[in-house]
């Protein structure tokens, strides 16, 4: 068990240098240095000498792979630089709307694997009605663009009903639409998964013995099938994990909320090339933790993986 | 179970037929007859700038089917071949393959997606290319997965005792049991593509906006929801191309018809 996790934890440490060292890479080989767009934005002439001082200032210059510790180091202790484009300190910038787009991306899947248990088990053990529900959802969630039905949201309940000022929210208020959609469009999945996790156990033959000697199938799946079938729910989820942050950025754009994937938006069209950095190693860092403790919760539903 | 895939390859067909009919130009703008309903000289009427929707719509759906086009082939043609590798071989190539792997699954595709074609602009084939290729990581992974279970059979144990050279070994006789599971894999990523693709055109970063694309449409005409054709169309565009792929992959369907 100890063994297994530290081989898990050096492995997601190796992904994350390595990640980085990619990230830092292609951030350098980009044609435009973040020198050169700084100058160019505030429309000032790009000498020798102004691109020297600023590397300078922003701890560019030297051997490449001492810019790389430096780098990765002042990340590390929570020094992510400023903003090219804005100038505001970056790791700011990113505490703020980490919290927003976790709640949206994070409490979306949390609560679509909430309803997905009962309505995927519905699905296998209930009327056709509920498989029938089960699979439309999955269907327009693989069919239909989300952004449209964010759009029809507002227009209904923002425009034409008046109910919800969408665009003047604040706090919580703001992500409970964007979250609700984003829990839609996760729920048709994994409620697939959870049916045909149900489905496979049926044939089980610890499941065909008990109905053999009277058990109820329904209290049988529901009881004694609960763990096999949370880990087939459980191992999705994990897989949905990298989507939460980046995955949402559709939502998160179309209700304009102020979150980490609007913020890469926007400093995508704007070339700012330190924030889309320091966004892609909050990526990083996401995965890192998650897999970390999903893998601890898989190992304690399925001892037999220890 | 027949009946359903000779509806969705009908669908694909009727589609790719009634968009190589001629049409008129896309890009022809006429500012005496906007937003007109449905006629006989245009078929799904007209845009704000008068132009023809039917002409819109078509330039879109070749554009749309080529993004999936160039996503699958790029998954599939880099995914297969490197998750055989690395589930046959083991050791160091293994260990690259999947460190490989697993960096491109750190990335969701949609941003790495988002990055790129704002860098070298949105075209299907940057799009395709990019979708794919970030795509490919978990064919990679069910590939691998798959030739794990499939090198431990006795067939190809015997195969490997005879000294069959390895590449006719994974061609011939891992290839195929690994075909099956993955067809499966390929219709869901096929329709998230058409979505993503959608999406990358909706948001517009890298975009040319005076291509018309079925996203791009949906943006233009978000606003404009006093004419609900004009969001229809796209959208019904996108629904029957996306459940195609959809119908040819659901498991569920598969199990009803065995």
């Amino acid at each position: 068990m100890i063994m297994r996790w530290q081989k898990a934890l050096v492995r997601q440490l190796e992904l994350f240098f390595v990640s980085s060292v990619v990230i830092f890479a292609v951030a350098r080989a980009l044609p435009r240095t973040p020198m050169e767009v700084y100058l160019q934005d505030r429309g000032l002439p790009v000498t020798p000498e102004s691109i020297e001082a600023l590397e300078r200032q922003w701890g560019l210059g030297g051997p490449i792979v001492v810019q790389y510790f430096r780098w990765i180091g002042r990340f590390c202790t929570g020094d992510w630089g400023t903003s090219i484009v804005t100038g505001e300190q970056i790791s700011v910038a990113m505490a703020q709307r980490l919290p927003i787009s976790l709640a949206i991306g994070l409490g979306g899947v949390a609560l679509a694997a909430l309803l997905a248990y009962p309505l995927g088990m519905k699905a296998s053990l209930g009327s056709r009605g509920w498989d029938l529900g089960a699979r439309l959802i999955t269907l327009i969630s693989q069919a239909v663009p989300s952004f449209l039905i964010c759009t029809l949201v507002i227009d209904l309940f923002g425009v034409r009903l008046g109910w919800i000022p969408f665009f003047r929210l604040s706090g919580a208020a703001l992500v409970i639409a964007p979250m609700l959609i984003v829990a839609f469009y996760s729920l048709g999945q994994l409620s697939r998964v959870v049916t045909a996790h149900a489905e496979e156990l049926r044939t089980e033959p610890f499941v065909t013995a008990a109905v053999a000697r009277g058990f109820e199938l329904n209290d049988l799946l529901w009881r004694d099938g609960r763990r096999p079938v949370l880990y087939g729910l459980i191992s999705t989820v994990i897989a949905k994990m990298a989507w939460v942050i980046g995955g949402t950025a559709i939502v998160e754009y179309v209700f304009a909320v102020p979150g980490m994937s609007y913020y890469l938006i926007k400093s995508i069209s704007s070339r700012d090339y330190t924030v889309v950095q320091s966004y892609l190693m909050v990526l990083v860092l996401w995965m890192f933790g998650t897999r970390i403790i999903l893998g601890g919760v898989l190992s304690w539903l399925d001892p037999r993986t220890r | 179970m027949r009946i359903r895939l000779m509806v969705a390859a009908g669908i694909l067909g009727v589609m790719i037929l009634a968009f190589s009919l001629p049409h008129g130009d896309p890009s022809a703008v006429d500012l005496t007859a906007v937003l007109q309903p449905p006629s006989q000289a245009h078929p799904l009427g007209t845009d704000d700038l008068g132009r023809d929707v039917w002409a819109l719509m078509a330039v879109g759906f070749w554009r749309t089917l080529t993004v999936v086009v160039t996503a699958s082939l790029t998954s599939v043609l880099i995914g297969v071949p490197l998750g055989l590798i690395a589930g046959y071989s083991r050791g160091a190539v293994n260990a690259i393959i999947m460190t490989a792997t697993d960096l491109t699954m750190i990335i969701p595709t949609f941003v790495a997606a988002l990055l790129v074609t704002a860098v070298v602009g949105l075209t299907p084939f940057s799009a395709g290319l990019v979708l794919g290729l970030f795509g490919a990581g978990t064919y990679v992974n069910q590939t691998r997965a798959l030739t794990l279970s499939i090198r431990s059979y006795d067939y190809v144990r015997a195969e490997v005792l005879l000294a069959t050279p390895t590449v006719q070994i994974l061609l011939r006789h891992v290839l195929p049991g690994v075909a099956g599971p993955l067809m499966r894999y390929f219709g869901s990523s096929a329709s998230g593509t058409i979505l993503a693709y959608a999406g990358l055109a909706f948001i517009g970063l890298g975009v040319d906006t005076t291509v018309p694309d079925w996203g791009t449409m949906l943006y233009r005409h978000r606003s404009q929801i006093d004419h609900p054709l004009l969001l229809l169309w796209p959208t019904l565009g996108i629904f029957l191309l996306a459940i195609v792929f959809h119908i040819l992959a659901d498991p569920a369907l598969r199990k009803e018809g065995q």
